[in-house]
């Protein structure tokens, strides 16, 4: 616990904050973290995250690998400030996520942290191009050219304007991971992204976000089901 | 993508209203509850208008009342004449019910009228006429003044007097009936003073006076005649016309019976009036007051339907990284413009509903403003904010509080 706290006090020290927009040398570290749901399941096996003292350094590459239902997705969900139903702490750089206010929440999720859901959450309605672009827009620093490239290499190129709720559960996959780039971040958290992939297509997408979180040596924390060798991992854990 | 498209994107997923049937007939139906409202506020300021104190045309709250003292036996027997002294008017005007006392001046000199057109038609008469100030005739004319070098007289008549004129008078003589205009364009002579002490003068009916049954000159006129002519000297007066702010003022009735004034009860009709009038005010009141709750129900009903169909988009935008004050802004903007819209829609049927309202009641002579007073803009104002207060609220409550409880899960 004494190492997180250092590690975190370091983070302060760091910090950057211009206006809507700052710079962190961000870790994660997880504090005796215990999700209210999981709470019986959890003391029951010897979990590397779950009631233990992590930290996780920016720039790393973390596959958090579990079985079905052992809170893949609570652990993702946590981490990006949508639940606090959990005992522990968690941190991003100098921000507690328990108390951390709307705004900053917003700042964090704009600016710092990015994430393909497992059930991705596209908005059907819209199109491939338009899904991309209302991310996109919140930061404006990746240009829609680039974007469309991504979208080509993942060959999405003829579906830009196609309601994403046409696509296959694996098209929109790659479509949630391109939107998930169109942001700065300094961690990318993917749950369980190429579940709907064939092998050609989970190469393509890991390829490119390797080459996107290496430009901003940014951290990746990916969950999956069983152990892969999609990235070239810093650390793998068991959930 | 520029901001615009940003916009775009934004408002196909949160303006759940576009192409929304219920949405819009919410609007049309708080359009037409504003309007109900506005309405009612314009009848609520017309009759509240009505029952205040003022001088214009079709008011039934002030009035103006003709005194004089009561007769008795002992008066006849004694020929005292029942006068007003001095002091006597001053307590009158004193009294706080009254707002203004007028002197009706009566003529101290014989006065003979004739007419003859040709020799199908002679009249002649002995007459008395009065003078009251100026401020107290209704429908005064332009031309009401006299000097001695004028060509005529001009002579207000009672319409009561031509009402018996017409259905007493000329029924029973057999002689033909007279309209106003008629009488108005006869020529008569006035002349008055004794033979050979005397002076003829052409007189004309320029008007008609329901508040005064008399026949009135000019004051001036009556001065003259009572200078030049009198055979009795300066007397006080008879007759006085009062002023006063509520003639069914139960203080100001006893003050006059106390004294024993007599006054014209035909007022009391009036007072009837106002107090349905009144009345009705307060049913109008009590109507703005539901039809403001209707509205504001009306209101929040409609945007918390369309707001809560928006609920899935608003919770993915906010996950990716939109900030609460963003969408609230984006949302606000959006539904100010529409209520706005409806806001300006009620006020010009407002506007075509008092003109048409005002139309209608002159020709009934009643006087109302011929566009909506400020206090039914006020009334619109003040909705339109009350609105928007309220839906600024509710934005702010559904963005936030969807962020706080997809959090607490």
């Amino acid at each position: 616990m004494f190492q997180v706290y250092c590690y975190l006090l370091l983070d302060c020290f760091n910090r950057e904050q211009k206006e809507d927009k700052f710079i962190v040398f961000m870790r994660l570290g997880l504090e005796n973290l215990l999700p209210a749901a999981l709470k019986d399941k959890v003391s029951s096996y010897n979990s590397w995250v779950w009631g233990q003292d992590v930290v996780l350094n920016q720039g790393e590459c973390i596959l958090i690998q579990a079985t079905s239902g052992a809170g893949k997705s609570i652990l993702m969900h946590t981490l990006y400030g949508m639940r606090k139903d959990y005992e522990g702490k968690v941190h991003w750089g100098a921000y507690n996520m328990k108390s951390v206010t709307p705004q900053q929440l917003s700042l964090l999720r704009r600016s710092a942290i990015s994430i393909v859901f497992q059930d991705l959450r596209l908005f059907p309605d819209l199109s491939v191009i338009e899904n991309v672009n209302i991310k996109r827009q919140l930061s404006n620093t990746i240009s829609e050219y680039d974007v469309e490239k991504w979208l080509e290499r993942l060959g999405l190129k003829n579906e830009l304007d196609t309601p994403v709720s046409s696509l296959s559960f694996g098209e929109q996959q790659r479509v949630a991971v391109v939107r998930a780039l169109t942001q700065p971040f300094e961690w990318l958290l993917l749950d369980e992204p190429f579940s709907h992939m064939d092998n050609f297509n989970r190469q393509r997408t890991a390829k490119l976000i390797a080459e996107v979180a290496e430009r901003t040596r940014a951290g990746i924390l990916i969950t999956d089901v069983e152990v892969n060798n999609h990235f070239t991992y810093d650390k793998k854990m068991l959930l | 993508m520029s901001n615009t498209d940003q916009k775009k994107l934004l408002a196909k997923l949160l303006l759940s209203y576009r192409g929304n049937t219920n949405f819009w007939l919410g609007m049309a139906t708080l359009c037409f509850s504003i309007v109900l409202l506005l309405f009612s506020v314009i009848l609520w300021a017309g009759f509240d208008e009505l029952t205040m104190s003022g001088s214009g045309k079709g008011k039934l709250s002030d009035a103006y009342l003709t005194i004089h003292k009561n007769i008795f036996k002992e008066n006849i027997t004694e020929q005292k004449l029942q006068l007003f002294s001095t002091n006597e008017i001053k307590t009158i005007i004193s009294h706080p019910e009254v707002l203004d006392v007028g002197i009706v001046s009566s003529a101290k000199f014989p006065i003979e009228v004739s007419f003859t057109d040709g020799d199908s038609m002679h009249f002649s008469s002995n007459l008395f006429l009065e003078a009251v100030p100026a401020r107290f005739i209704d429908n005064k004319p332009i031309d009401w003044y006299w000097q001695y070098d004028s060509p005529e007289v001009p002579v207000i008549v009672s319409t009561e007097f031509l009402n018996l004129y017409n259905y007493g008078f000329a029924p029973n003589e057999n002689v033909p009936q007279l309209t106003k205009g008629t009488i108005s364009s006869l020529l008569f002579n006035l002349r008055i003073g004794t033979y050979p002490n005397d002076e003829l003068f052409i007189a004309r009916v320029v008007g008609f006076s329901d508040r005064i049954s008399s026949i009135i000159v000019p004051e001036s006129f009556i001065d003259f005649g009572n200078k030049h002519y009198s055979l009795t000297g300066e007397t006080p007066p008879a007759r006085l016309l009062l002023h006063v702010k509520d003639p069914s003022s139960s203080e100001l009735f006893s003050f006059l019976r106390d004294r024993n004034y007599t006054f014209t009860y035909e007022l009391l009709r009036w007072n009837k009036l106002r107090v349905i009038v009144e009345e009705l005010d307060k049913g109008i009141a009590v109507l703005i007051t539901v039809l403001t709750i209707v509205v504001i129900l009306l209101f929040y009903m409609t945007l918390n339907n369309v707001l809560a169909k928006t609920k899935n988009n608003l919770i993915k935008l906010l996950e990716l990284g939109y900030s609460t004050k963003h969408l609230s802004m984006f949302l606000l903007k959006r539904y100010a413009l529409i209520l706005l819209m409806v806001g300006s829609v009620a006020g010009v049927i407002s506007i075509i509903a008092q003109v048409r309202l005002s139309k209608y009641l002159n020709a009934l002579h009643i006087d109302l403003h011929t566009f909506p007073p400020p206090i039914v803009w006020y009334a619109l104002v003040a909705v339109v904010i009350a609105l928007m207060i309220i839906m600024s609220r509710m934005i702010a409550r559904t963005t936030t509080h969807k962020l706080e409880l997809y959090a607490n899960t």
